[in-house]
């Protein structure tokens, strides 16, 4: 337990082989948390990775570790891993139901995050690879708010630029995003 | 594609509204259509993307102004059509449908968050005054109340018009006419002030100019009643929360959420009139930025109108507002609300007196007032204490405009804040720490460190300073006294400026041992100890090292006493453990070494890889190894600087271009090649010391600045010599004793120990010439004698002292021979 929180401390100070020690606990604590969600396949049971990474940062560290710092470092670690859990699991499911395109792989029996608008979760994940390539930051500041639950100046504090950085780059990514996801049809194209 | 320029024009794009967009981005894409239509494309996905991924940036949206409200019964009207939108209202045309008669009026519908009751008691007071107002230049006000959906709504006369600036740049008005209209809206305030209604929201949109020239000042009172009805949240109302702010407008009063009085009004009556004469506003708060507007409001004396009208497009020359204009304008607009006039009616005598050329009673500024001017200009913090209260005040629940305005403030004076911290930081460790390693980089170094304090200090000062703060600017000064005099790393040589900026950091850190940051700070203050303790064992100061070391000692005992497992705790107190050997006497330090060593290797055995702990044990091995080499044990030596050779080298090949790790393997290469000398093979000593002297050499090459890398090559050079005057190779020896002369010379005017060294070399030249048979022996050995003659009557580390007592002694024999062949001639 402790080990996580003095992970978290060294990771923080600056020390980057921290991450990589951090990085498998925290993936196999979301899974396997992730898991026991998914695997009840009702309807309408919602997941919210951003609770689910809570939950994880609850369990991994103790409820004494308020410390602000460790709280964003981990939630921006677990943003990463719960994108790839989730994207596992989207596919694994796309997998069963293959050969059905009518039943595609919805994002919202898995992940409700205040979206009311369905959409599929591998598009996304897609989408964010292509963002990532012409525009990184933009691409991993969706991942930290969307996937690890990072307010604003959360990110920026995980990031380490000012919050305005961080909105301006949430705003591009969502425009760009919802733009590639067919949100809006490009005009003359 | 360029995604970087998209994403720059694209951010750029979204901070303006809505409506002015598609031309300016015409106009900033000039020649790049492709670049417009990718930014246009992603413009649309912003403003279609509603709620998609369910995280939107502004959290709070007003509800929408737009709505449609034709048609919508108040009292006996009904809406018809849309007359005019302000920042946080809409006006309707309003017809009346019951009765039999036909009636316009006007209703503005409020878009702020006010609680319906307290609506409908306080307007009904408050208008009841309002309504009584009987002025032909005011509009009066007939009804107020709330709408279905809860927002306000106000029912005044209708009136036909023009804002007051369009109608006199419409009708190319003469000066004298745009006098006149000023003396019709001076008289409206006039009238109200003595009611005891102040407007607050003075400004051309409120002031309309009807066909026959007749001017009708809009919304007495109206901001008050607002200001004192919003409510929060929590359905708290806060009276006299600062609300109605029309950033052109607004006094530096209101700009600061103090209480706003008639002479408020006659600040906007000033701004008004320089508009309204010079054809163009004192501040233009649409086209700047926030912040910039606030500055100028609070801070800055606007441009004279004379001097602001000559860009304008008016229908006289802009000379006229010169004097008595520029003056009146000004004592309107004073930043001091008492240094302005105490009446819209003495506002009104003194253009009278200067339409009829009589002496006004406004002076040009003075002295006094430009030197106001200025004081006011430095007290930048007055103005964000301010604005941080006029934010504090904004944490209001409401949704106009005028609130969203105070928020981004707020915002931006705690982004302003973290901003400054951030860069700070980023220049003391990341910038810093990126050029360290380069070559020549030392003082830029300092200055960079130095640039990084100064705003770390002006942030210590600010009351939302932390202690994380004051941890952030004792590692600051600590990383700035490294720079300056830390030796064992490229430094300044800068000892004294060294010990006070450890000195600082400790300082700031002592307070902080019993606070939250407890282990932080007992870490930090460990090592400016340990690092202050450095410097002042090289001085005369062993006390206070010795002081600093056990103060040290004593936080990293505690520390893992506390936690055990607390790596930078063990870290911390084996490093005290070395410091304490470093100001050891013989032979007890000794024993200290290996403690310390033991200590490290410890740490070492831990992460055998890892750079910092390879360097510390072969730190102590070296210790060793000169320790014996001062026992003149050389066999013993030998081994303990092989080790600390084998390690460095390991941390070099890791990382060739660390100059920290050269500088230790050339160290230790001169370590082994004495050592080597000193138990007889030559051969192997002269290979060894030559790739020390060639690593040393490249150091300096690479860094003039660096005191300590050229003192170690004029070392070198000598123990080299040494080796070679043993082997019989006199004039190698001279030659390398030389080379080292030249830079001592350089060098004495570092310290006394430079000066010490310098002597040592002349010395050493000195014997070697003498050997050799060279003439040049005995004016060396003089020399080398002045300078240790000159040294002795100085304040010397002990050390120091010893070896100038002993240079001395030794050149005595030789002195004595040249000055007897002197005497001989």
């Amino acid at each position: 337990m402790g080990d996580v929180t003095e992970l978290l401390s060294r990771w923080h100070r600056g020390d980057r082989s921290a991450f990589a020690e951090l990085m498998p606990l925290v993936y196999d604590e979301l899974r396997q948390l992730a898991d026991r969600y998914l695997s009840r396949e009702r309807r309408d049971h919602t997941l919210q990775p951003t609770a689910l990474v809570h939950e994880a940062y609850l369990r991994l560290t103790g409820l004494r570790s308020a410390d602000f710092q460790n709280r964003v470092h981990f939630y921006g670690a677990a943003a990463n891993a719960m994108r790839r859990i989730l994207v596992d699991h989207a596919r694994r499911r796309n997998a069963v139901k293959r050969g059905d395109p009518a039943n595609r792989v919805d994002f919202d029996f898995a992940v409700e995050a205040g979206v009311d608008r369905h959409f599929d979760l591998l598009a996304l994940d897609d989408a964010l690879r292509r963002l990532a390539e012409i525009a990184p930051t933009p691409a991993q500041v969706v991942e930290l708010r969307y996937f690890g639950g990072l307010t604003i100046e959360e990110a920026a504090e995980f990031l380490g630029v000012a919050p305005m950085t961080v909105k301006r780059h949430w705003t591009f990514a969502r425009a760009w995003l919802f733009q590639a996801l067919g949100g809006v049809t490009p005009p003359g194209s | 594609m360029n995604w970087d320029d998209v994403q720059i024009v694209f951010a750029e794009a979204t901070e303006r509204p809505p409506g002015v967009r598609e031309a300016w981005l015409e106009t900033r894409c000039a020649g790049a259509p492709g670049l417009r239509d990718q930014v246009q494309r992603l413009l649309d996905s912003h403003e279609h993307a509603g709620d998609f991924l369910g995280l939107e940036v502004t959290a709070d949206r007003p509800s929408d102004p737009r709505a449609d409200l034709l048609g919508l019964r108040i009292g006996p009207f009904r809406l018809v059509r849309e007359v005019g939108r302000g920042g946080m209202s809409v006006v309707y045309l309003a017809e009346r449908v019951e009765g039999d008669f036909r009636q316009r009026v006007a209703v503005k519908v409020i878009d702020a968050p006010i609680r319906r009751e307290d609506v409908l008691n306080r307007y009904r007071a408050e208008r009841q005054i309002l309504a009584n107002f009987a002025h032909p230049h005011i509009v009066s006000l007939l009804d107020a109340g709330v709408i279905p959906d809860g927002r306000p709504y106000l029912m005044m006369e209708f009136v036909e018009g023009q804002p007051l600036a369009r109608y006199c740049s419409g009708a190319h008005l003469a000066l004298d006419g745009r006098a006149a209209l000023i003396q019709q809206v001076l008289s409206a305030v006039q009238y109200a002030h003595q009611h005891g209604v102040v407007h607050r929201d003075l400004k051309p949109a409120n002031i309309l100019v009807t066909a026959d020239g007749v001017v009708k000042v809009l919304d007495f009172g109206i901001a008050k009643l607002l200001d004192d009805s919003i409510v929060d949240g929590a359905g708290q109302t806060h009276a006299g929360a600062v609300r109605a702010l029309t950033p052109n407008y607004a006094s530096p009063e209101q700009w600061r959420g103090l209480p706003v009085t008639t002479a408020t009004d006659i600040y906007a009556l000033g701004v008004l009139l320089y508009e309204t004469f010079a054809g163009v506003r004192p501040y233009d708060a649409e086209t700047k930025p926030l912040d910039e507007v606030l500055k100028q409001v609070l801070e800055r004396d606007p441009v004279r109108p004379s001097l602001a009208a000559r860009r304008a497009d008016l229908p006289y020359p802009s000379r006229r507002l010169e004097g008595d204009l520029d003056a009146i304008v000004l004592k309107a607009m004073h930043k001091a609300p008492e240094a302005r006039y105490a009446s819209a009616r003495e506002l009104g005598d003194d253009l009278t007196r200067h339409a009829r050329g009589e002496p006004i009673e406004a002076r040009p500024p003075s002295v006094g007032y430009l030197l106001r001017g200025i004081a006011r200009r430095h007290k930048p913090t007055v103005a964000v204490a301010a604005v941080a209260l006029v934010a504090l005040i904004g944490t209001l629940a409401g949704l106009a405009w005028q609130m969203r305005v105070v928020r981004a403030e707020r915002d931006r004076a705690n982004q302003r804040f973290a901003d400054a911290r951030q860069l700070a930081n980023a220049l003391i460790y990341k910038i810093h720490d990126g050029v360290a390693p380069l070559a020549g980089s030392t003082p830029v170094r300092q200055l960079i460190v130095a640039e990084a304090l100064t705003y770390l200090e002006r942030l210590s000062q600010d009351p939302a300073g932390d202690e994380a703060l004051r941890l952030d600017l004792a590692r600051g000064y600590k990383r700035i006294a490294d720079v300056q005099g830390l030796p064992g790393s490229a430094n300044l040589g800068d000892r004294a400026g060294a010990r006070a900026s450890y000195e600082r950091g400790a300082a700031l850190l002592r307070p902080m041992l019993a606070g939250p940051l407890a282990r932080d700070a007992a870490l930090e203050l460990g090592r400016t100890d340990l690092s202050l303790a450095t410097v002042l064992s090289l001085t005369t100061e062993t006390a206070a090292a010795q002081a600093a070391v056990a103060e040290a000692a004593d936080l990293a005992e505690k520390l893992v006493a506390r936690n055990g497992a607390d790596a930078d705790a063990r870290r911390l107190r084996a490093s005290a453990l070395f410091h304490a050997a470093l100001i050891a006497e013989r032979p007890a330090a000794l024993e200290r070494w290996k403690q310390a060593g033991a200590a490290f290797d410890a740490l070492l055995a831990e992460k055998p890889e890892d750079p910092d702990r390879q360097r510390n044990v072969a730190l102590v091995e070296k210790y060793i190894g000169s320790y014996y080499e001062g026992e003149r044990a050389f066999a013993d030596a030998l081994p303990h600087f092989a080790r600390a050779l084998a390690l460095d080298e390991q941390r070099l090949a890791a990382n060739p271009a660390n100059r920290a790790a050269q500088f230790d393997v050339a160290v230790d290469l001169s370590g082994v090649a004495f050592a080597t000398h000193r138990t007889g093979h030559t051969d192997d000593a002269v290979a060894a010391f030559r790739r020390a002297l060639s690593i040393r050499e490249a150091l300096v090459a690479s860094d003039p600045n660096d005191v300590q890398a050229r003192n170690r090559v004029a070392l070198t050079h000598k123990r080299l010599a040494a080796v070679l005057l043993d082997q019989g190779r006199h004039a190698d020896a001279i030659d390398h004793l030389r080379k080292a002369v030249a830079l001592d010379k350089d060098m004495q005017s570092v310290d006394a120990g430079y000066r010490a060294e310098y002597a040592n070399s002349l010395a050493q030249l000195a014997i070697a010439e003498g050997r050799a048979g060279d003439g040049a022996a005995c004016g060396h050995f003089r020399q080398a004698d002045a300078v240790l003659a000159a040294l002795d009557k100085e304040a010397l580390h002990p050390d120091i002292r010893k070896n100038v007592t002993e240079g001395r002694d030794s050149i005595r024999a030789p002195l004595a021979t040249c000055v007897r062949e002197d005497g001989g001639r």
